[in-house]
């Protein structure tokens, strides 16, 4: 095992989170329908898949391809905060909201949802949400907000298969500046968890382990790392 | 020039931020250069976002732009609005443009739009064009409700019609039967001051006319019109000014012969925290209530949304869907929706196949929510039994009927075979079930209270 050395402050790997860094895979359908999104008024889509399915990376995509007239919230940043921080959030044209499904079950945020969603529909506004699960079964109790949800298109953010999954590893590492050779992207594969989340952080840490050693990232030398 | 460096600012705060926090608190402000080329204000859409930047983010902006500023940094205000209605004001434009008509309600270009400005009241009459009475279906269902809608609009303001109020669950249609009314009444009197708006709607613009000393102006307005037309009333509840106000509007409408139409998420008496006088002020003219529709109507639904969409859907495929999703319009239309885009972005033809592909995550979604453990545990609760009755040998009437009920419900909403329904049901012989099911159909032709039962059953499951 390589001696420990010396790690560098942490660095961010920056996802580049743009549709055009998402790795298609089984949803093409999806990401044209994204495509359109906000094209017409009032349009909406309901993205939901499992965690690490790429839904955020979506949501922020689409926001940084609507610049100023795009507004993104992470219900998990919301929950610890009041509804009124959805006010006049409708005078945005591409709202996204992620992991709505976080805020289900809390009565005064799903009618501030609800009222939201009429605002925006009213300004001409589109709303794209994610949830882990599809609208009926994300345990929102205010049927008018769910039936709402459920009333454009839905669709399932198809996980990656394993070639999507090494074009991932390949990308993610450029990206971090590491040279990853087809040989470690299936090592590195084979021994991941297999979602983009995971894959990111795994290269996040190796990236800083490859620094703090002045090594190349080649398989003898993750091997030698013993990470768990 | 402080616009630019706004942006060069921009960009570091994305570098150093996590992604979320940037996205969600940075990325959503919008800049306004001061004339001056020494100041520039950031708009964020509410007080909240202010407050959290200010705390939070104001610092580290004022420190970057001074770093790369090559005169130091500018002076920075924080404010509730948007660049947008800014430019707006300044070019004169009207706020919004989505909606087609013409005369109606005075949008407060609200305090979050331009703090250093007064309100300005811009009219708008809120309708969805699209929803008349050419777009809506008509069946069994919502028969009288659209009957009544009819009259209302011939002769708005007619004693037995007025208040109208639609009600019934989410998704069967009444805000589009609101919309069509007022449509129609001002395809027949072009000039006539029709607002639609939804209950919240109401209670913000009184709040902001309170707020901004107009409630006058807003008590006059809303006191003037033709028609109004209010949706989801059963949100005024709990709002006792909001109530008191719309009591009044109310009162001096059907006085002087006004139109109100209304509608409701279920009848007015039972809202939990509305008024007496409101609930039965609201029962002064017709109220009428609206159904989900029944396979027909469904069907029909969505041969008129695909031909609207100019979609050719294959009766065997609006039956496929109609007779899949049955809970409300919205969600039939919803899944429509979901098959026009696999149509459109893939270029296919519409058949069976297509239909089942577009729609296998949302079938497999509804086969989670409507399990046989799940039929059981609502019909022992609706005949008042216990669960384990549905599994029992007990052979009792009092038993036995609602057991068939729940067999017969499994066989309709799953996809089970009467065999695995037979397991699930104390593992017995699967002709048990198929007497069963068989049995409950006779009954429900022949006796109107099993046929009742069976539909509020049905109800309850696929809502």
């Amino acid at each position: 095992m390589i001696a420990p050395a010396q790690l560098p402050l942490a660095l961010k790997l920056r996802a580049g989170s743009s549709l055009s860094s998402f790795i298609t895979g089984d949803n093409t359908l999806l990401l044209a329908a994204l495509d359109e999104l906000g094209c017409t008024e009032s349009g909406q889509l309901y993205l939901w898949g499992e965690s690490g399915s790429g839904r955020s990376h979506l949501l922020e995509g689409k926001v940084r391809e609507a610049g100023g007239a795009g507004c993104f919230l992470a219900a998990q940043e919301l929950v610890s905060l009041a509804p009124d921080v959805l006010e006049g959030l409708e005078q945005f044209r591409v709202l996204a909201i992620d992991d709505i499904d976080l805020l289900a079950g809390r009565a005064d945020w799903e009618a501030a949802l609800f009222h939201l969603y009429n605002r925006l529909r009213e300004a001409g506004g589109s709303l794209l949400v994610s949830a882990r699960q599809p609208p009926g079964e994300s345990g929102f109790q205010l049927a008018d907000l769910t039936s709402r949800l459920a009333a454009g298109p839905v669709w399932r953010v198809v996980p990656l298969a394993d070639e999507g999954l090494l074009e991932l590893v390949r990308q993610r590492g450029r990206g971090a500046g590491l040279e990853v050779s087809d040989d470690v992207a299936r090592y590195l594969l084979a021994r991941s968890t297999r979602s983009a989340a995971a894959i990111a952080a795994l290269l996040a840490q190796l990236d800083q382990l490859a620094m703090a050693h002045q090594r190349r990232l080649t398989i003898p030398f993750i091997r030698s790392l013993r990470l768990s | 020039m402080s616009e630019e460096l706004w942006h060069r600012c921009l960009s570091r705060l994305e570098d150093e931020l996590p992604s979320q926090q940037f996205n969600m608190w940075i990325r959503p402000l919008q800049v306004v250069a001061g004339s001056d080329g020494r100041s520039l204000t950031l708009f964020a859409p509410n007080r909240f976002v202010v407050d959290w930047v200010r705390d939070k983010y104001l610092e580290l902006i004022r420190e970057l732009m001074g770093d790369l500023g090559s005169d130091g940094a500018p002076s920075i205000e924080l404010e509730v609005g948007s660049s947008r209605t800014v430019t707006e004001v300044v070019l004169g434009r009207p706020q919004e443009a989505a909606r087609e008509p013409t005369v109606a309600v005075p949008v407060q270009v609200s305090a979050s739009s331009v703090s250093s400005e007064a309100p300005t009241h811009q009219h708008r009459s809120n309708l969805i064009t699209s929803y008349n009475f050419d777009t809506f279906v008509e069946g069994k269902s919502n028969r009288m409700a659209f009957a009544a809608a009819q009259q209302a609009a011939e002769n708005p303001g007619t004693q037995g019609y007025n208040p109208l109020l639609f009600y019934g669950g989410v998704g069967l249609g009444k805000t589009h039967l609101m919309h069509a009314v007022g449509n129609a009444i001002l395809q027949r009197k072009p000039g006539a001051r029709v607002v639609y708006l939804h209950s919240e709607r109401f209670v913000q613009d009184m709040v902001s006319a309170l707020r901004n000393k107009t409630i006058d102006q807003f008590k006059r307005f809303y006191r003037s019109l033709d028609a109004l037309l209010i949706d989801d009333i059963q949100f005024f509840a709990g709002k006792e000014q909001s109530q008191e106000e719309f009591f009044h509007t109310f009162n001096s409408l059907i006085e002087n012969g006004q139109q109100v139409i209304m509608t409701c998420d279920k009848y007015p008496k039972e809202i939990v925290g509305l008024e007496d006088r409101l609930k039965s002020r609201f029962g002064w003219g017709l109220s009428q209530p609206l159904e989900p529709p029944e396979l027909e109507t469904r069907v029909a639904i969505l041969k008129k949304k695909a031909e609207e969409a100019k979609i050719d859907l294959p009766s065997e495929a609006a039956f496929f869907i109609a007779q899949r999703i049955r809970s409300n319009v919205r969600e039939l239309e919803g899944a429509l929706k979901r098959v026009i885009a696999h149509v459109r972005l893939s270029g296919a033809v519409v058949d069976i196949n297509l239909v089942r592909d577009a729609l296998k995550d949302l079938l497999a979604s509804h086969a989670r929510q409507i399990s046989i453990d799940n039929i059981q545990r609502v019909v022992a609760e609706y005949y008042n039994i216990k669960l384990n009755d549905m599994l029992s040998s007990r052979r009792s009437r009092s038993i036995s009927r609602p057991r068939q009920v729940a067999m017969a419900l499994a066989k309709e909403l799953t996809s089970h075979s009467y065999p695995e329904i037979a397991d699930a049901f104390g593992g017995r012989d699967h002709t048990t079930i198929m007497h069963g099911c068989k049995n409950i159909g006779k009954l429900r032709e022949s006796d109107a209270d099993m046929e009742r039962d069976y539909q509020n059953l049905l109800r309850t499951l696929t809502s």
